[in-house]
């Protein structure tokens, strides 16, 4: 009976363990080989080992340096905002009442728009002034008397402006996940929070904190890899520019694979990103978890 | 008496409900923005677009939505789409629902060390591989010869995503929440695994596997990245991927691109309207019992 379980057991997983195996393990473990190698697009086969000749490529290069930058401005920029605000948003629509159901959803709607979509659509709102009319925003800032706006095409604009488009973007999905947070804080808590005086933000700080803390951990750490995932943004709106500074890694990455055709350096690349990925996930875990360990 | 203490309310959220107003008009604006835009004479979109009648498509024409499949072969780009998206959830129910029944009910060698790596594998993006993914895929090229272009690519787009630590995890959770009595009772019957499996726990289960699949046709629907890289042809665009070329490739349409951009985000907005709920509390469980 066991041995016939343990046999179906594994018939179960197969499929599975298989598929998981050639398709995200296995790919993994390419990605280290070929970055050891010199590979072309059209090679069909690894070539001749370099040693750690296309991680000294990727690290050289000008144009990884500042895609490795621009990434992390970006997470810098979308993380702290988007989870501030989207705690602030939870809080405010936890209060009963029918306008709160509304604004949830009003703030909930940008998630169903692809990535794709915001894209088109915000570039026609970022529009810079001229003669055959101007964007949505400069046609505001017109109206209010400020003077127009270069957004995606300025430097120092463009990446805070895909920032703020991102937010906008992703913002309710986080909102929703910390509000059923919330929810599932015992109102016990607040009660006795109150009958010992605490006001409103003390009741914030020593019972809603600590309540959700897991939930906040959480949200943190899929809205960090979202942010280090950064691609469609300035792939479709600004190509990396204005003077690459919108450029991600991952496009860094698309890039090297598909105009430079060189493999090899895109796997180096992707390794590096892959280590960056897996360290900013662990140490925000680790401080997370001593965190929690002081409330 | 009654009506006092309701003007009384009022007056108290009156600036809550404004701000809310303000606040959600924020977020509402640009997608009834481009809504309205898409039912424009294509002059009047860049006219009206900083004042309040670029929210309100005066003259309305259906002429931009007629344009869409003129400029575009727009079936064919929503069928494979389609294709992909239902394969991926199909496949995937097929795939992970047993696998994570084993992992919540079964014991076999291995099986932690097993569990451990899928968990780990969830952490690793698609972005991170996507290159090394393509050099597998493309590996199975020799393939095409076989099944022909199209279908080799709408299997290079749905096969890689069918099994999904993720969705695993989620399901197996939701299998152990559940009681073992109902089981128990139809192995008694002399019911083996593969048929309590299906006639029991999967019935059982069905908000987690309606959770699982809308959360995999919204983020397929919606991927860009990897039609990028594996589509080669027109006919075997996906419509996010068809939507950015018919953003980037001249000539510019406004009111085609926003009709184009409205289609491709109904049924998404459909979705979530069915299923918003149970997406989001799924995923804030595993947060606050993993």
């Amino acid at each position: 009976m066991i041995a016939r379980e343990r046999f179906i057991a594994m018939l179960f997983v197969l499929p599975a363990v298989l598929l998981i195996g050639l398709f995200v393990f296995w790919p993994a473990v390419s990605m280290a080989r070929t970055s050891l190698h010199q590979q072309r697009l059209t090679d069909t086969h690894a070539g001749p080992p370099c040693g750690g000749e296309n991680f000294r490529a990727v690290w050289e290069d000008p144009d990884f340096r500042a895609a490795a930058w621009n990434t992390a401005y970006f997470a810098v920029l979308v993380v702290p905002l988007q989870t501030a605000l989207a705690l602030a948003l939870a809080v405010w629509v936890n209060a009963p009442g029918r306008w709160t159901r509304g604004l949830r959803l009003a703030v909930f709607l940008p998630t169903t728009l692809s990535l794709t979509v915001v894209a088109v659509l915000w570039d026609l709102l970022y529009e810079p002034a001229q003669a055959s009319g101007s964007g949505l925003f400069n046609g505001l800032l017109g109206s209010l008397g400020l003077p127009a706006q270069p957004f995606l095409t300025s430097p120092a604009q463009a990446m805070p402006c895909l920032a703020a488009m991102s937010i906008w973007q992703g913002v309710g999905f986080q909102m929703m996940i910390l509000l059923a947070g919330l929810q599932s804080v015992s109102g016990e808590l607040y009660e006795a929070a109150a009958l010992d005086g605490a006001r409103r933000w003390g009741r914030f700080i020593h019972v809603t904190l600590p309540g959700i803390a897991p939930t906040l951990t959480l949200v943190v750490m899929i809205t960090t890899i979202f942010a280090l995932k950064l691609f469609v943004q300035p792939y479709l709106m600004t190509g990396g520019g204005p003077q690459g500074t919108t450029r991600s890694v991952v496009q860094y990455m698309y890039e090297a694979a598909f105009s430079r055709r060189d493999l090899g350096l895109a796997c180096a690349a992707g390794v590096l990103f892959f280590i960056a990925v897996a360290v900013v996930a662990g140490v925000q875990r680790r401080l997370f978890r001593s965190a929690e360990a002081l409330t | 008496m009654s009506r006092r203490t309701g003007t009384i309310r009022l007056r108290r959220s009156l600036p809550g409900v404004v701000a809310a107003a303000v606040v959600g008009l924020l977020f509402l604006a640009p997608v009834v923005w481009m809504i309205a835009a898409s039912f424009k004479p294509e002059a009047e979109i860049h006219r009206d677009v900083a004042s309040l009648r670029g929210f309100i498509p005066t003259p309305a024409t259906l002429d931009n939505y007629a344009a869409v499949p003129q400029r575009t072969n727009l079936a064919t780009v929503l069928a494979n789409t389609f294709l992909v998206v239902a394969a991926i959830a199909l496949g995937g129910i097929l795939i992970n629902g047993p696998a994570a029944y084993a992992f919540a009910r079964m014991r076999f060698p291995g099986r932690d060390v097993l569990f451990l790596l899928l968990v780990v594998s969830i952490i690793l993006p698609l972005e991170v591989i996507v290159i090394p993914l393509f050099m597998t895929v493309a590996g199975f090229s020799g393939a095409v010869d076989l099944v022909g272009d199209r279908i080799f690519a709408l299997g290079a787009l749905s096969v890689p995503f069918m099994a999904k630590a993720f969705n695993i995890f989620l399901l197996r959770q939701y299998f152990l929440s559940l009681p073992r009595s109902l089981e128990e009772a139809a192995f008694l019957d002399g019911a083996g695994w593969w048929r309590v499996f299906w006639r029991i726990a999967l019935p059982n289960a069905v908000p987690a596997v309606v959770t699982v699949v809308l959360l995999d046709f919204v983020v397929h629907w919606n991927d860009f990245l990897w039609p990028l890289v594996v589509c080669t042809g027109q006919d075997t665009r996906t419509v996010q991927l068809a939507l950015g070329n018919f953003f980037t490739e001249p000539p510019i349409s406004w009111g085609a691109i926003l009709a184009y951009a409205t289609l491709a985000t109904a049924p998404v907005m459909l979705v979530f309207a069915f299923g918003q709920r149970w997406i989001v509390q799924s995923v804030a469980g595993t947060g606050v019992k993993g």
